[in-house]
Order: C-alpha cells, then structure tokens, then sequence
C-alpha cells in the first residue's frame, strides 16, 4: 500500500490497533504478575502486625 | 419503560452477575480491613507495591465508568479527532516514564501527599493553602462522577431519567462509601486489580464487538457527516484547535505526575525505581483509555444516527435532547447480548466504586494531612480555624443532605437547605467537643486522624450528591474534568517543578502560583449562556498555567525567601 495514498481515517484505525493490542497485553501481563504481587502485600502486612505484636 | 429510547438486553442474569459481583467486591473490601495497621497502611498500603500490582491499581484508579462516560462523551460530539487526546496522554506519560520528571526525587522524600513535599521545600503555610487548593479542585473534579456514573446505569438498565437516576445515585454514594471508609488502601488496591482484570477484557471484547457490528467506514463516514473535517482532524476548523493540543499535552504531563490519585500511587511504590517504570508502563493505560471509548462514542453515533427514534431523541434541536452522555450505554445496551452486558456493567460498576474510593480516600487524606493536622501543629490559634472550619463543613454536610432528601421528592429546597445549615453548624462543633483526642491534643493523634478522615469522606459523598442532583457543566464532561483539574496542577506544576529543579524558588512565588492557579475556575461558568462567548474553558486554562509559572518565578525573584531549606538538604544527603 502507498503510504501517500494512506487517509485519516486509515491511521486513527492504525491507532485503534495499537491501543487494543498494547492494551490486552498489559492487562495479560498485569493480570498474572499482579496476584502474585497481592499475595506478596499481604505478607508484608501480616508481618508486620506479627512484628509489632511481639515488640508489644 | 417510559420511553423507546431506553430499550436493553440487559435481563436476570445480568442482574445476577452485577449483584454478586458488587457484594463480594464489597465484603472483599470489609475483610480487607484486618491488614491495615495504621495510617499508612490505610493511605498507601504500607509504600508496599510491586510494579505489577501498581500499574494494575494504577488503571483500575484510572481507567473508570466516569473515564470512560467522558471520553465516550468525547468520541459522540467531536468525532474520532478525540484519539488526539489519548495520544497527547501517551506522549506525556512516556516523558515522565523515561525521564522520571518530578516522580522519581518525589518519591524519595518518602512522602504520603503531595502538600508534604510544599511545607519540606516551602513552608506550613504553602502545605496547608496547597492542601485547600488541591482538596477544592480535587472534590470540584469528582462533583460530576456520581451523575456520569449513574447515567451509565439507567442507560444500560433501560430505566430512563428522572426518579430512577436519583435513587440509583443515592443507592451507588451509600456502597461507596461503606466500603472506602472500612478498608482505605489495601481494599483499594484489591479492588482495582480485579477490576483491571474483568473491566480491561470487557473493554477489549465489546470494542471489537462495536466496530465490527456497525463497521469502521460507517463510524468514519458518520463522523465527518455530523462533525464535517474536525470529526476527523482535531486542528481543523471548529475542531479542538492548537491550544487544546498545547493544554491536553500539558495536561498529561502535570496531570500524569501531580494528579494526587495517580502520585499517590507513585508514592506507594517500593522505590523510585519502581515508580518511575510506573509511569513508563501505564502510559498504554493512558492512551488505551481515551482511545477505546472515543471509539464507542464515535460507533454509538453512527448506531444512533441509523436509528431513527434514538436520532430524534440524541440529535433533534428541542430543549428535550438527551444529554450526549446517555449515547454510549444506549448503544451498548441494545447491542450487547445478555450475559456479556452483565460483565460489562458489573466491571463498569467496580470500576465506578474504585475510582470513588481512591479519589475519596485521596482528598480525604489530603483535608486531614495537609490542612487539619498542620493547622493543630500552629497551636491554639490553628486549632481554633481548624475547629471552625470543621463546624462550617459539617453545617454545609447537614445543608446538603437536606438539598438532597427535598429534592429527591421535588420540594422547594432553599429553606430546607438555611435550616440545615443552621442546624448542622453546632452540631458539627458539639460533636467535636466530644471528641477530646481530637481536639485537646498537641498535635493530632493517628486516632484522630482516622476519625477525620473518614467523616471528610462522608461529607464529600454528600456534596458529590448534591453537587451532581444540581449542577450541569455547561460543557462536555472531560472539558470539566479538565478544567478542574488545571486549578490545582497549574499552581502544583509550578510549585514542584520549580521546586525540585530550581534553588531559587521561594514560600512567596509558591504563593502567588498556587493562587493564580484559581483563575481556572473561570472556565467552569456558562460564559456562553450570559453571551460572552471569547471567554473559553481553553484561554482560562491556559491563562491559569501561565500566570502560575510566571508567578512562581517573579515571586521568588522579587521576593527574600523565608523558608528553611529542608527539602535542599534533603535532595544533598541523597
């Protein structure tokens, strides 16, 4: 395709792709990566409650 | 049904999957509440975030059913010209994600708001006129959500305006805030990622699902029908113009780094490091955010325009047009099948009750932090406009319920609201007297401060109430939301940029910035109603940004500093 015969319309459609693309593989990434990160939150916290009970 | 417009696909089993969903996020959120220790477990989560948790909290917080109503909105009235927004967000993020500009040596102060870093780098005098300026924008910002979001609702459930949308925001206020005032952060942050999850696939589906239903040449044609050559390109005649494009890029930058529910999550982070990738990551969210749901507006368009009662009813010329708003969720709601609109109303709820959370838990802390508790540190005298502050806004709480009850059943409103006001002012100071850890104290207890904390969230659900019952922004939602938001980030953009990366900035330039920052406000009147229409939201805002800066530089020029320099020190030992 001749990228001079390309119109507006044709890029924000290039646009539109990117922006899904990008998007659904973030949430693919984050999704997996973010419970074991949750898991790891509540660790900390009852950690630190654990820590400051004993300190106690 | 009181009307053809509001036909749905929504049934049962759509019900079903939102009921159970929304109670679970709830008692999800009650149960959360035994992980939070203390105060900065509850307003960051301990600074105990990974990356991927952060940047899925991050979107959640940022990627809501208000977000996606106005760039849906944006999408409907300009055309898919609207997608140079989501890139103007792109670029700004990505600078701030490369370069760490203002977030990375933010984050090493070890902070929790913003305000904080004003009294280290200025003084308690800019902390506390910073901390009012950014709690008034940041409130003014999320006066429109509870409309927004509950236009989404009757839209999607065929209910229709009036009575319904009214129950249906008291009834969404009330779930809000039973689960932020119980879990703060750490429910926060659980709440965002389930809702990245299930709302990120929804958007995904149903974007796919709308542009190969109504096709994309119909949405391009449709858009340069109505909206002629700016439906297409935003610097076209009657299009955003340039200094749009200036103020959004602007906008993202300052917005990106200063916006307090996004920093807050920045100062959350375990390090700078992890900040900075922060920002790297979620510009995607940030440019996926406007640009999926500026393409439902522009396919509604086309929908609506092929269909003739919904085009009577969205692009007639009588005074009963629907708001544009409505255009999205009527689209959705008849061309989605049942079950999947039921995903997708339920991930647009939780996303709706994240965004409320983290703003509300964010201005809150911010009322209680950055204004209450420094005004304590003062002494009696700061105690004294603390306690009458606190008097006043509980005497305005007690108004606005009372706006709200008459005005859900359609009675005369103004006496209601003087008695209210009048009744709630002693009140609100008896209740603090019965407060003595409160108010007898040195300085504020963390005791305190919870309890302040979470009757400021109170009170700013029932101003969002209010405000949403009553105001209608003469403009489209994101001209709102971005015109609010430059009150607080055109003075904060000045005050911390200069700051972090300027020695000679000083407590009076801050001063100057931050209040010239206000001229903002401007851009929120009906200009056009009273005829006067050269004034624009657009040259307020750019107005408001200039004069912050050149204020900030003339002030600390012509003006001897009186500040400690404790946030010099700071950056020298690290």
């Amino acid at each position: 395709m001749d990228l001079a015969e390309l119109t507006i319309g044709d890029v924000w459609l290039v646009v539109l792709g990117v922006a899904l693309l990008a998007f659904g593989l973030m949430v693919a990434i984050c999704g997996v990566g973010g419970f074991n990160d949750i898991l790891s939150l509540f660790r900390t916290l009852r950690e630190d409650d654990d820590e400051t009970a004993s300190e106690q | 049904m009181d009307s053809p417009v509001f036909l749905t696909n929504f049934s049962t089993l759509d019900w079903i999957i939102v009921i159970v969903y929304l109670v679970g996020t709830v008692i999800k959120g009650v149960w959360v509440n035994r992980y939070v220790g203390d105060l900065s477990d509850f307003i960051i989560a301990g600074r105990g975030l990974r990356i991927y948790l952060a940047i899925a909290t991050m979107t959640g917080t940022e990627i809501g059913l208000v977000t996606i109503m106005y760039n849906a909105q944006e999408g409907f009235t300009r055309g898919l010209s609207a997608y140079v927004i989501g890139l103007c967000w792109l670029v700004g993020m990505l600078l701030i994600g490369l370069t760490g500009f203002i977030v990375y040596p933010l984050r090493k102060f070890e902070i929790m708001t913003i305000p904080e870093y004003y009294e280290l780098r200025y003084g308690i005098r800019t902390r506390v006129v910073g901390g009012v300026i950014l709690a008034l924008a940041g409130i003014l910002n999320m006066g429109l959500f509870l409309q927004a979001g509950a236009r989404f609702m009757t839209g999607m459930l065929g209910i229709g305006t009036g009575f319904g949308l009214k129950v249906l925001m008291t009834g969404m206020l009330f779930m809000v805030l039973l689960y932020t005032t119980f879990g703060g952060m750490v429910s926060v942050v659980i709440t965002d990622y389930v809702q990245f999850v299930v709302l990120g696939v929804a958007m995904v589906i149903a974007t796919v699902w709308a542009v190969g239903h109504v096709g994309w040449d119909n949405i391009v044609d449709t858009a340069v029908a109505q909206h002629g050559p700016s439906g297409m390109n935003p610097v076209a005649t009657d299009g955003y113009g340039w200094w749009y494009v200036v103020w959004m890029v602007y906008l993202a930058v300052a917005g990106g780094a200063l916006w307090a529910t996004a920093t807050t999550r920045a100062l959350a982070a375990r390090s700078p490091k992890t900040a900075q990738r922060l920002y790297g990551w979620t510009s995607i969210t940030f440019f996926a955010r406007v640009v999926i749901p500026v393409t439902w507006g522009a396919a509604a368009l086309a929908f609506i325009t092929a269909t003739p009662e919904l085009a009577a009813a969205f692009l007639g010329d009588g005074p009963d047009r629907l708001n544009s708003q409505y255009a999205m969720p009527v689209f959705f709601a008849r061309l989605l099948p049942s079950g999947f609109l039921g995903i997708l109303a339920a991930g647009m709820m939780a996303g709706f009750m994240s965004t409320h959370d983290s703003y509300l838990l964010c201005w809150a802390s911010v009322i209680t932090q950055d204004v209450i508790a420094p005004l304590y540190r003062v002494g009696p005298r700061g105690r004294r406009i603390a306690g009458a502050v606190s008097a006043t806004l509980g005497g305005a709480a007690v108004a606005g319920i009372a706006y709200g009850v008459l005005n859900l059943f359609a009675t005369p409103t103004v006496p209601g609201v003087v008695l209210g006001f009048l009744a709630g002012v002693p009140c609100a100071a008896w209740l603090l007297r019965r407060v003595p850890q409160v108010l007898e104290a040195p300085d504020l207890s963390e005791r305190g401060r919870f309890i302040i904390t979470r009757t400021v969230i109170v009170l700013i659900g029932v101003f969002l109430l209010v405000w949403g019952l009553w105001y209608e922004a003469p403009m489209t939602l994101w001209t709102y939301m971005a015109v609010t938001g430059t009150i607080y980030l055109a003075g904060a953009m000045a005050c911390i940029g200069f700051g972090l990366y300027w020695r000679r900035a000083n407590e009076t330039g801050a001063l100057i910035a931050l209040v010239a920052g206000l001229i903002a406000v401007l851009g929120i009147l009906p200009w056009e109603t009273w005829g006067i229409e050269w004034i624009t939201s657009t040259k307020t805002s750019v107005a408001a940004i200039i004069a912050a800066a050149v204020g900030l530089v003339a002030g600390s020029l012509l003006f001897k500093s009186r500040t400690a320099a404790k946030a010099s020190d700071h950056e020298e030992e690290s």
